[in-house]
């Protein structure tokens, strides 16, 4: 017992022994300078009155009971030393027995822990603080075992999951759409073997009642005494940065549609190097887009141009905003060099000055606009060699017509000839007649119609070869005529002219009026009582109006109807519009065309 | 002797019936008609003369047209100034005609010739003057 006692006062631990009432019977050297008691102090006095105040842990209470049962107890004890000061120790109480196995008293050693509790303590409380403050945080801040439990969730996580109350002990695999659960253990294993900070894994989370939303997880790992007990992280919802990025994303590929499908080509061109091109763009010059992504532009500029797309390239680099629309030649990747139509502005691009460039290839349009001209040049081509073919069978058309109206005009003349020679003697003869009858009976008279009867036959004689005659000097025959027949027919004819003088310069073939009346005369009865009335006028349509009142003979003289065809076909031979006749109920209407005097 | 004049002309009616006057004062001109109708009134109320002077073309019609209307059983001259074809025609059939302007000893010829001629029976035939009417006039 002695050597044990001289070891007891020796080490550095404390040790004292109580008896089974938790009295104390023995304390060592230590024991006192670690307490501030001396064996006066406690000797015989209970464990639980003196040195026990306050209950800080439930470990106390804890250490007298199972040493009341008679075991062993291990733990960590909060302690008031002498001076009122506490102190953390470790202690080993150990229930020792007599033969029978009844317990007779405790050994119990202490060692001083109060330098390493004050570091646990510290923590202890930042982790308080650190918990404080997670609550507080609007993310979602979760804490997981190494077996996947969730072992914290903060108030926002709580409320982000939708949850009643803490999910504390359930699995963090819970929180994740299943479908990212393989990730999400890929993700945590490598977070813990490697020892780093995951940072953005995106998930789906899943909340209590099931709802689904887009996550972001920053993680890492717990450590405890260098050894990793869990990861610990921020989950942020992300649904409205999803939102955006989607809308975002939605509005670009409409853009970058728009843009790829574009006719013409589109370049972002920034501190000189391509930064975009498009389909359209890498069909123009022949090169992929690989070989004009961040290279210089200028290499496909045709060396005569280069200077001034330089010189606008770095004016709008210096951010200088304009646009300009000019032509310019581009060199494809096959050498050739296409003329090309340049629209650019001032953009920005990645937050920096940039080119927004349209490009349209005109030689296509150059070549369409050539293509047409070529055309255009065949057709007229083709429209000269048909002018001419028209011309040619319309000058033989025009030839046969001549000779045509050549041969009709002869057998005209000649028909004119015959039907004059048939007139005159008529006519001669008729008059002969009365100028017989008048020498005796009319002397005066006779005179007056000799007189009439030689300008009508002066008349004849000088326009029978005449195509056309004023109408002024027709009617003065005409008068000359009328003079003769009225006297020929005395009170059975009335002819009334009507024509006023401004239209007495208008054209006519000679005799034809006289025609007309000779032939209404043939034609028709005449009497004093129904005598016929011959009226000539001009109509609104410009032609000469030569009508009868119809009183048809009732035995008409088969007539060839040769005097009006006659007067037809010398209009005809001017080429003129011919004479109309038209017999109605009551008239016969001729309308001769008057003809302009050139 | 009686003598009816039928001729549409006033003055040339006038002047023949002077020359017959002239010619022979004691020749009746029973009358001088201008028209087939007026003809045809004419000869259905009086007595048929000795000789007609007859011209052909008259206001209203052919003078031929008279023959379907009254039986003329008298002799007749026809007068024409320029039927020369119808007077062609007469020639050939032996009919009389005289050429206007008449002259007086062609008249004087004619009057002479029917002066003292017995009155024929049968009326003249007026589809004789058919193939006159119907040849074609210029």
């Amino acid at each position: 017992m002695e050597k044990f006692r001289l070891v007891l006062e020796q080490v550095t631990d404390s040790v004292f022994i109580l008896n089974k009432n938790l009295n104390f019977e023995y304390i060592n050297p230590s024991f006192t300078q670690l307490s501030g008691y001396t064996e006066n102090d406690v000797l015989n006095k209970s464990l639980i009155d003196f040195i026990y105040v306050g209950k800080i842990f439930e470990s106390d209470t804890h250490l007298i009971e199972t040493l009341r049962k008679g075991e062993k107890w291990q733990g960590e004890l909060l302690s008031i030393n002498k001076m009122d000061n506490s102190y953390w120790v470790n202690v080993i109480a150990t229930p020792y027995k007599d033969e029978k196995g009844n317990v007779e008293g405790y050994t119990v050693i202490q060692q001083n822990i109060t330098e390493q509790h004050g570091i646990k303590e510290a923590l202890e409380q930042s982790l308080q603080k650190f918990r404080e403050l997670t609550e507080m945080l609007p993310q979602t801040v979760y804490e997981m075992d190494l077996n996947g439990i969730q072992t914290y969730l903060n108030q926002a996580g709580i409320k982000a999951f939708r949850y009643q109350s803490s999910p504390i002990g359930s699995s963090a695999f819970d929180f994740i759409a299943h479908e990212d659960h393989a990730r999400m253990k890929e993700n945590i294993q490598k977070s813990i073997v490697e020892n780093i900070f995951t940072s953005g894994n995106e998930y789906t989370g899943v909340r209590a009642d099931g709802t689904r939303f887009p996550v972001v997880v920053y993680g890492a790992p717990i450590f405890d005494k260098n050894k990793v007990v869990g990861t610990r992280g921020i989950i942020i919802d992300i649904s409205e940065r999803k939102a955006m990025e989607n809308a975002l994303r939605e509005s670009e590929e409409k853009y970058r549609a728009l843009i790829e499908k574009a006719y013409d080509g589109i370049i972002i061109v920034q501190n000189g190097l391509f930064k975009f091109t498009n389909e359209a763009f890498c069909e123009m010059t022949q090169y992929p887009e690989i070989e004009l992504l961040e290279k210089p532009f200028i290499f496909t500029i045709a060396e005569e141009d280069r200077q001034l797309m330089s010189d606008y390239h770095k004016r709008r680099m210096k951010g200088e905003e304009f646009q300009s629309i000019y032509r310019t030649h581009i060199v494809r990747k096959d050498g050739k060099t296409i003329i090309v139509e340049i629209n650019s502005r001032t953009t920005e691009f990645n937050g920096e000055s940039a080119v927004f460039v349209v490009t349209r290839d005109l030689t296509r349009r150059l070549k369409t606009e050539e293509d047409l001209l070529s055309t255009q040049k065949e057709l007229k081509i083709l429209n000269v060699e048909l002018e001419r073919r028209i011309e040619d069978s319309s000058k033989k058309l025009n030839i046969a017509k001549t000779q045509l109206i050549t041969l009709q005009k002869e057998n005209l003349q000649s028909q004119f000839d015959v039907l004059k020679q048939q007139v005159n003697p008529h006519f001669l003869f008729n008059s002969l007649n009365v100028l017989t009858s008048l020498i005796k009976l009319e002397p005066d008279l006779a005179e007056k119609f000799s007189e009439h009867l030689s300008k009508v036959y002066r008349y004849v004689l000088e326009n029978k070869d005449n195509e056309l005659v004023d109408l002024n000097t027709e009617l003065k025959f005409l008068d000359a005529y009328i003079f003769l027949l009225k006297i020929r027919f005395v009170n059975k004819l009335n002819v009334n002219i009507d024509i006023p003088e401004s239209k007495r310069y208008y054209q006519v073939i000679p005799l034809a009026l006289q025609l007309l009346i000779e032939n209404a005369i043939k034609h028709n009865t005449m009497s004093k009582s129904n005598p016929l009335q011959i009226d000539i006028f001009i109509d609104k349509q410009n032609f000469l109006n030569i009508v009868n009142n119809l009183q048809e003979r009732p035995t008409q003289i088969i007539s060839t109807g040769i005097g009006l065809k006659n007067i037809q076909n010398r209009y005809l031979l001017l080429n003129n519009t011919i004479p109309v006749f038209e017999k109605t109920e009551t008239h016969f209407i001729t309308k001769v065309p008057l003809v302009k005097n050139d | 002797m009686k003598i009816v004049i039928v001729e549409d002309e006033v003055y040339a009616a006038r002047r023949l019936e002077n020359m017959i006057k002239d010619y022979d004062p004691e020749i009746i001109v029973a009358a001088k008609l201008e028209s087939v109708s007026e003809s045809i009134a004419w000869f259905k109320a009086y007595e048929e003369p000795d000789l007609i002077f007859l011209d052909i073309h008259l206001e209203d019609d052919l003078s031929f047209a008279i023959f379907k209307e009254v039986p003329i059983c008298c002799s007749i001259v026809f007068t024409t100034a320029t039927d020369e074809l119808a007077a062609r025609a007469f020639h050939l059939k032996g009919i009389d005609y005289l050429l206007k302007p008449i002259i007086q000893n062609d008249l004087q010829d004619m009057i002479k010739k029917y002066k003292n001629q017995p009155k024929s029976q049968i009326p003249v035939n007026p589809d004789i003057f058919n193939e006159i009417i119907n040849q074609k006039q210029p």
